[in-house]
């Protein structure tokens, strides 16, 4: 393989089982991988939306749709995804105004993410239910 | 401030003016869905007729779009993010953006249909 000196973009092969992530890292590969999940949930969300607003008993089947614990369960785990992508999102909001950004400081953020946002799934499950 | 220097260079919504919107599509949707999920979820409405009202209401379906737009824009910058990083082929990234565009206009439309098609 001839050296090339052009950056490399690392696969996700690697960047998932080959390199070892700090958490940092892993913030910022979650908050990617979020945002695609996020993207191809909308599309449900937005079918749901329609549905629940074309009639009466449209609107029943929507909202009992929400009692099912199955669909509880998906609901709760796309509000961390969601959680997660907000925090993470903010997170690099004020990393680029230069707070923030030393070592330290940048993996006590990234670990708050996590905690807020498992904190957040937990007030949200809470709130609803 | 930034020098706005035209480019014969199609860029897809990247560079400085990618950075910005996603910023400003971010913001929104944060503050929106913040909003929104705390007045859905502190005060549920009762029933169709209460939903569709609130929903529909001019002010919040008008907001809503905004946000359904904003969203679309963000994920649109996003997903050409990591098209751009990890998808080396042009054809397959071109392709790979086609369908990202179909998606986010389709999900505009249609919840531009739910919140505004006369019924």
């Amino acid at each position: 393989m001839s050296q090339s000196r052009r950056p490399k973009y690392l696969s996700l092969y690697a960047i998932a089982f080959q390199i070892r992530l700090p958490v940092t890292g892993w913030v910022s590969l979650i908050h990617r991988l979020s945002g695609v999940y996020l993207l191809i949930s909308c599309i449900a969300a937005v079918c749901w939306i329609e549905v629940s607003l074309r009639s009466v008993s449209d609107f029943a089947m929507a909202t009992s749709m929400t009692k099912s614990p199955f669909v509880r369960v998906a609901l709760l785990l796309s509000i961390w995804t969601y959680a997660h992508h907000l925090l993470a999102g903010i997170r690099f909001l004020v990393l680029d105004l230069d707070v923030g950004a030393s070592r330290q400081a940048a993996v006590a953020s990234a670990w708050a993410v996590h905690g807020v946002g498992l904190l957040m799934v937990v007030l949200s499950g809470w709130l609803l239910w | 401030m930034v020098a706005l220097v035209k480019s014969s260079i199609p860029r897809g919504q990247g560079g400085i003016r990618g950075w910005l919107l996603q910023r400003l599509t971010g913001a929104y949707i944060g503050i929106f869905s913040v909003v929104a999920f705390l007045a859905v979820a502190m005060d549920p409405p009762s029933d169709f007729a209460a939903w569709r009202a609130t929903l529909r209401a001019p002010h919040v379906a008008a907001c809503t779009l905004v946000f359904g737009m904003a969203v679309a824009v963000h994920a649109w910058i996003g997903m050409r993010d990591i098209y751009t990083d990890y998808v080396q082929s042009v054809l397959a990234k071109a392709l790979l953006l086609a369908c990202t565009g179909l998606l986010v206009i389709w999900l505009v439309a249609r919840l531009s249909l739910a919140l505004f098609s006369v019924q």
